[in-house]
């Protein structure tokens, strides 16, 4: 290897070491200031989760829940396309974040205005249910939306027919 | 225009695509940390605390990268190999993912809703163009 290769390799070591150190203040202060920023410390994630699941109770239906309240109502499905295309509730619309305005536009031409909707995505573990029923809520300004508990995983473990 | 001006000036362009790419996917990241650390926790390799870290570091680091690849010589070099070992680790994860059936978003633009499959075959097609844009 010659002097002007040496050089080179120790310049890009050095670029490579102030990339992976540079980021460092940048996330503290990403930790410390951003009015998204994640819980680290297991108080601060009990106090939000705590806060989540209130908002979520109040948001989400189990099945047994939305079978007791109506009698008909509308499936959306908030999941990826694909997951979509394997399988989904019988006459579920998809609409999610990620495509938004053609998701709505198909959910406008079917709903009549009055069916409840019922907003599923994979698993309990997936937000995106809570998120898209909370905008088709405020976006229809229609009050019967929500978010279906446990999702894609917990319709499929109820014998539920889904295609 | 002769071959090594092409292979100059395709190199570069690809530098820009994959750098562009990366700095956008962490802006993305960095609108919502909160968002982007739970979507870490659903590929279930690190807890909650470490998942945390890396939502507020990794953004950063991407944009770092991203505008690194897009300048020259030493920066760019440099920051080839860590964004070919980042697109590593991510597709990795992605692979793991799907072979263990986990239905999850990929995450790796924000919370878009990519499978695992097409965001393993974005993946490949960015490491093919960082493999042309930081080549000697």
């Amino acid at each position: 290897m010659s002097e002007t290769d040496r050089c080179a390799v120790a310049r890009a070591r050095r670029a490579a070491l102030w990339l992976v150190v540079m980021p460092l203040p940048a996330a503290l202060g990403t930790a410390w200031w951003h009015p998204r920023a994640p819980a680290f410390t297991e108080r601060e994630r009990m106090e939000r989760a705590a806060a989540a699941a209130i908002i979520e109770a109040q948001d989400t239906l189990t099945l047994d829940e939305v079978r007791a309240r109506f009698t008909d109502w509308l499936w959306v499905d908030a999941r990826p396309a694909p997951a979509f295309a394997a399988g989904h509730a019988p006459g579920a619309v998809r609409v999610a974040e990620d495509d938004w305005d053609a998701g709505f536009g198909a959910l406008v031409e079917i709903w009549d205005g009055s069916r409840p909707i019922v907003v599923y995505c994979a698993a309990s573990g997936c937000d995106a249910s809570v998120a898209v029923a909370r905008r088709l809520r405020t976006e229809l300004g229609f009050a019967e939306v929500h978010a279906l508990r446990g999702g894609w995983e917990a319709l499929r473990a109820s014998g539920e027919d889904v295609r | 225009m002769n071959s090594d001006t092409f292979k100059a000036w395709s190199g570069r362009v690809a530098g820009w695509i994959v750098g562009g790419a990366l700095a956008w996917a962490g802006v993305l990241k960095l609108a919502d940390p909160a968002r982007f650390a739970a979507d870490i926790e659903r590929y279930q390799l690190v807890g909650q605390g470490p998942a945390a870290i890396l939502a507020v570091y990794v953004p950063w680091f991407e944009i770092g990268l991203g505008l690194a690849l897009c300048w020259r010589g030493a920066w760019r070099r440099a920051a080839g190999w860590l964004a070919g070992i980042l697109l590593l680790g991510f597709s990795a994860a992605l692979a793991l993912a799907w072979v263990r059936g986990l239905q999850i978003d990929c995450g790796c633009f924000g919370g878009g809703s990519a499978s695992a499959p097409q965001a393993l075959v974005r993946n490949a097609g960015l490491l093919a163009m960082l493999a042309w844009a930081c080549r000697r």
